[in-house]
């Protein structure tokens, strides 16, 4: 019979032979997981490099301010004053037009945001500058004249008919009835995009492809976060994740359906909620712009760790033409959140939401060579 | 095989230290606070928020998601 040292010794043996194996196992690791389509294209480097050194503060008198965005000679900038959540100022006098949207639980007041750059879709219509507002904890939609509102000084705000759900993590009116939506679902693994249209939910094949990328149940959902912008004069789409090193660029009708990467190597999701802790995690591209001819995003590639505390990697701005082809890379030395440029004036804008630095610059040079 | 190795390993800290598996490890009363304190939900939640485009997270006083911000790295989690 066995005796309780040599069964105690067993078990032992048992237990270190048992650890040793699991951490040997290394082929046990999770497939790589890629958010991208079939055609990828690997950026290595730009034609054109731009250095643009520490720009002028153009005075804007406005606090708290969140984002902005310039149209014409009109810059609109989303704040937290809670009795005037956008502000509005003329360009290049930058004399104050007004300050509209309130927060608060009435049916035409926001309990959150909403913000300029992402939130809102604004059109040009019959002259009149609007705009079409998601309303993030309600999810319904608002039309907001703007230019009939900083005519009369008084707010014209009206609710429209749309069958959204809360919480959005991207919004863009494709036309009256047509919304692109992107939502947080499947217990937090995917974020799903869909359109709307007259109310009713519907799938695109090239939209699955995006929304097959899952994260472990209890991951971080904001590791697939992107932000998504949409040119109305081209008809596509620009996804840039925030933590992922490429930027998906489609059209719904499916003339281009590609990604464009930066670097030589994709971003591998399952590497990054198996391997990263959270203070390894990227901010690779901050935000996005689309304009008629091009599409810019801000590239930082700084783990979360140093972009919140010391924020040592200077940003630059990288321009692609709508055929997802690399224009030229804009070398800063300020660091920013948002930015947006004042065609008419040919300046850049930059704002960081972290320091309230606001900051302009002449780019007269880089536009004319993008013209060429 | 991880499960039994896991058990295994557990079965040997237990005899090693002298644990029991039924002792009483926390108090109702501890529970309780720790429930007070973390909440009843299952949803992960942040006190300590900051801006993030395109990023979304769960503020712990109202268990509300907040568009377009971010826990920061070094923010402690809870549920709500």
């Amino acid at each position: 019979m066995i005796s309780f040292h040599k069964f105690k010794l067993l078990l032992s043996s048992i237990t270190i032979c048992l650890v040793v194996c699991i951490s040997c196992n290394t082929s046990s690791s999770s497939p790589p997981v890629y958010m991208t389509f079939n055609e990828i294209e690997y950026i290595i480097q730009f034609p054109e490099t731009f250095f643009l050194k520490k720009g002028e503060n153009p005075e804007i008198d406005v606090i708290g301010i969140r984002d902005f965005r310039i149209f014409d000679s009109i810059m609109v900038m989303g704040t937290s004053n809670p009795y005037g959540i956008w502000s509005f100022i003329s360009l290049p006098s930058n004399q104050k037009l007004g300050s509209f949207l309130k927060r608060g639980e009435g049916p035409l007041e926001f309990m959150q945001g909403p913000s300029t750059s992402n939130g809102a879709t604004f059109v040009h219509e019959n002259g009149r500058l609007l705009a079409f507002l998601y309303d993030f904890q309600k999810g319904d939609v608002k039309k907001f004249n703007i230019s009939q509102s900083l005519n009369d000084g008084e707010l014209h705000l009206t609710q429209i008919e749309s069958s959204l759900p809360p919480f959005l993590s991207n919004f863009i009116m494709l036309d009256s009835i047509t919304y692109f939506t992107k939502e947080i679902g499947n217990r937090d693994t995917q974020q799903l995009r869909f359109i709307y249209k007259n109310g009713e939910k519907i799938s695109l094949p090239l939209l699955d492809r995006l929304n097959q990328a899952a994260l472990k149940e209890g991951s971080d959902f904001n590791i697939l976060a992107t932000n998504t912008k949409f040119s109305d004069v081209k008809n596509r789409f620009i996804e840039a994740p925030t933590g992922l090193n490429y930027i998906n660029i489609y059209a719904l009708d499916s003339s281009i359906v590609k990604t464009i990467c930066i670097g030589e190597e994709l971003s591998d999701i399952s590497k990054i909620q198996d391997e990263w802790p959270q203070w390894d995690r990227k901010y690779v591209f901050v935000n996005n712009q689309a304009f008629d001819d091009f599409f810019g995003v801000i590239y930082v590639n700084e783990s979360y760790k140093d972009y919140e505390t010391i924020r040592k990697q200077l940003p630059s701005i990288m321009l692609f033409d709508w055929e997802g082809n690399p224009l030229a890379e804009l070398k800063m030395e300020n660091h920013f959140t948002d930015f947006d440029i004042d065609f008419k004036r040919q300046e850049l804008y930059t704002f960081d939401v972290h320091s309230d630095e606001f900051l302009k610059f002449d780019i007269q040079i880089v536009l004319q060579h993008l013209n060429k | 095989m991880v499960a039994f190795g896991a058990m295994a390993f557990m079965l040997m800290a237990g005899w090693q230290f002298n644990i029991g598996g039924t002792e009483e490890v926390f108090s109702d009363k501890d529970l309780a606070l720790e429930n007070a304190y973390a909440g009843s939900g299952n949803n992960v939640c942040y006190n300590t928020i900051t801006s993030a485009s395109g990023h979304q997270v769960r503020y712990c006083p109202g268990c509300q998601f907040i568009n377009n911000s971010a826990a920061p790295w070094y923010a402690p989690s809870s549920n709500c």
